[in-house]
């Protein structure tokens, strides 16, 4: 830190004889070769900066925005019940507001959960999964959790999100809650396709001609691929197997997911 | 730049340090929580939608 523009900064000031070092007189004249030495310098310091500025954004993306996530997926959790609660008594369509809670998602294997929120815009799914609603899909008909159809959830590619997605094997559970049901799923493909392949959340991926007459009810994930870019997506498609009432408890697979037992887990 | 900065806080090398550190910690904070969510939307690479809406 002691360096040469140091002896000929500034005439010594009042702390010039208090510290009594300065043996330079200040009318120094600059050389050629300080002037070319503090362009130099400068330079230097301005890359080093630049490079500790974007390592430390690359750690916030990583860190920073998990902390924030889960801080969002709780006050979501919150308002979740109470407009489950609502909307059993103004009927399934009501509340259905972009960037609102829709449904909760649980992946046991990742041991991971969230509040899907409805649609997929940057804004909605900032901080959450987000369901492609009925005019994010080409039919617009997009398929409530457990109908006949395709329910297609949105979701970055950030840790606390869908980072770890293509850790999930064909035949893992995937779980989506909503007011009245748990619905199980089990995945059955996984594959990486170019973000314009739009088929994928529509009600029958698989086979167009089903589209408007689904017979399957599957869970469609998507999420960007490979990690931290955004040339492609990548996809997992699940299919219903299970549906248990909300009444007989929480399924198996994700019963040590419960929300009392999750305080302590994260 | 930085001898600038150095220079320019006042007391002592120890009152300077924990000056100096003091501002980084300032700087490190201000980033962290606000300048870095708000930049963070318009970062291509966590879209993770496919293109449903005319774009990502």
């Amino acid at each position: 830190m002691v360096s040469t523009s140091e002896r000929h900064s500034r005439p010594a000031g009042r702390r010039g004889h208090f510290r009594g070092r300065r043996r330079k007189p200040p009318q120094r004249r600059y050389t050629g070769g300080d002037i070319a030495r503090g362009i130099v310098r400068t330079i230097g310091e301005l890359l080093f900066t630049a490079g500790i500025l974007m390592l430390f954004f690359a750690a916030y993306e990583v860190y920073g925005k998990q902390f924030k996530t889960d801080q969002e997926q709780q006050q979501l959790a919150q308002g979740l019940e109470e407009r489950w609660s609502e909307q059993e008594e103004r009927g399934p369509d009501a509340g259905a507001m972009p960037g609102q809670a829709n449904s909760r998602l649980y992946i046991p294997e990742l041991d991971l959960k969230w509040v899907v929120v409805n649609g997929v815009s940057q804004e909605d799914i900032r901080y959450s999964p987000g369901h492609y609603g009925d005019d994010d899909v080409s039919g617009g008909d997009a398929a409530a959790p457990g109908e006949k159809g395709n329910y297609a959830v949105a979701g970055h590619r950030t840790p606390g999100i869908f980072w770890d997605l293509d850790l999930l094997e064909d035949g893992d559970s995937i779980v989506l809650e909503d007011g009245e049901n748990f619905y199980t799923y089990e995945v059955i493909e996984e594959r990486t396709v170019t973000p314009d392949h739009v088929e994928v959340v529509d009600p029958d991926p698989f086979d167009p001609e089903n589209n408007d007459d689904p017979e399957r009810a599957l869970l469609t994930l998507t999420t960007c691929a490979p990690k931290l870019n955004n040339t492609h997506r990548l996809i997992i498609h699940a299919e219903l197997t299970d549906t248990r009432p909300k009444e007989d408890g929480m399924p198996d697979s994700i019963a040590h997911m419960a929300p009392e037992n999750q305080a302590e887990g994260e | 730049m930085y001898a600038l900065i150095w220079r320019a806080i006042p007391g002592p090398w120890p009152v300077k340090l924990l000056v100096a550190l003091a501002l980084v910690a300032g700087a490190a904070a201000g980033l962290w929580y606000y300048v870095f969510p708000a930049i963070d939307p318009y970062m291509p690479f966590n879209d993770g939608a496919v293109e449903t809406q005319g774009g990502p």
